[in-house]
C-alpha cells in the first residue's frame, strides 16, 4: 500500500479486527478499500475497524465506511468503529453522522466485548 | 536530465502569502495539507482549527482535479490578522467527480465561507481563528 496507510487484520476473541493507520485520502482509497473489504467479505457475524490509528482521512474515507456498514448490514452483519475521543477522524466522521448508523467504542476490547453479547445479536 | 514540469513541485514565499504549485495529482494532497497546516501553526491556531484548514483544502484540492493525474494547481495561503485565507486554481486538469453531499457537508462545517467554481477550477475559502 502507497506510504500513508496500513491495514492490518486480526482476530481477537473471534471477532476480525481490521487496524487502519495513518492517513486515507484519494491517493490510498482503492487499496484500502481493497484490504478493508476483503476480510469483511470472507467472514461473518462482527467486525470491528479500529481508528485510533488512523491520524487523517477525507470524504472518499468516509464513504468507504458508509459503503462498508451498508454491505455489512444487508449480509445481516454488524460493524463497530473504534475512534479516540477529540481527534480530527471522529470530527468528519461525526459531521458526516457516520455515528448515527454505525455504533463507536472508545476501545477494541469494548467492541470485542459488544460483538461477543449474544444479547446485541438481534438489536 | 531536465526534470518533467509535471513532476515537480514549487512554493514560494512573500509577505503574507505562501504559494505552493503541486502536480494535480493525489500523492501530492498531503503537502496541500500539510503546508496548510504549517500556516496555521505559524498564525498560533489550535490543533483543532489547523485540522479544520487541512480538511477544507483536501476537499477542495480535490473538487478542482487534484485525483486527474494530469496538469497542476496553484494554492495561495494568505494570513491576515485573525483570518487564514486560501485561493486554489486548477490548470490543464480535470474533476474526477462533482463534490458529493458529504463532501460538501465537511467543508461548509469547517471552514466561514467557501466558493467552489468547478467549472473555471477555482477555489477560495476564507476561516477565522
Amino acid at each position: 500500500m502507497r506510504g500513508l496507510a496500513r491495514v492490518t487484520v486480526t482476530e481477537q476473541a473471534g471477532i476480525p479486527v481490521v487496524r487502519l493507520e495513518g492517513e486515507v485520502d484519494l491517493s490510498n482509497i482503492e487499496e484500502v478499500r481493497h484490504a478493508v473489504f476483503e476480510p469483511a467479505d470472507a467472514g461473518h457475524g462482527c467486525l470491528v475497524v479500529d481508528l485510533t490509528g488512523t491520524t487523517y482521512l477525507d470524504s472518499t474515507a468516509v464513504r468507504l465506511l458508509f459503503d462498508l456498514a451498508v454491505r455489512l448490514q444487508a449480509r445481516r452483519r454488524r460493524i463497530r468503529l473504534v475512534v479516540s475521543d477529540a481527534t480530527i477522524v471522529r470530527r468528519v466522521l461525526i459531521l458526516t453522522k457516520l455515528d448515527e448508523s454505525v455504533p463507536f467504542d472508545a476501545t477494541v476490547a469494548e467492541a470485542v466485548a459488544h460483538c461477543s453479547d449474544p444479547e446485541e445479536h438481534d438489536s | 536530465m531536465s526534470e518533467s514540469p509535471t513532476e515537480t513541485a514549487t512554493t514560494t514565499t512573500t509577505t503574507g502569502e505562501i504559494r505552493l504549485e503541486i502536480p494535480a495529482a493525489p500523492e501530492y494532497l498531503r503537502l496541500a495539507r500539510l503546508a496548510v497546516a504549517d500556516v496555521g501553526a505559524r498564525a498560533g491556531w489550535s490543533y483543532e482549527d489547523i485540522d479544520d484548514l487541512r480538511i477544507a483544502v483536501d476537499e477542495l484540492c480535490y473538487a478542482i482535479g487534484a485525483g486527474a493525474e494530469h496538469g497542476r494547481l496553484t494554492l495561495a495561503y494568505r494570513v491576515d490578522g485573525q483570518q487564514i485565507e486560501v485561493h486554489g486554481r486548477g490548470e490543464e486538469t480535470t474533476p474526477l467527480a462533482a463534490p458529493g453531499e458529504l463532501a460538501r457537508a465537511i467543508i461548509a462545517a469547517v471552514v466561514d465561507e467557501f466558493d467552489l467554481d468547478v467549472d473555471a477550477l477555482t477555489f477560495r475559502f476564507a476561516k477565522r481563528a
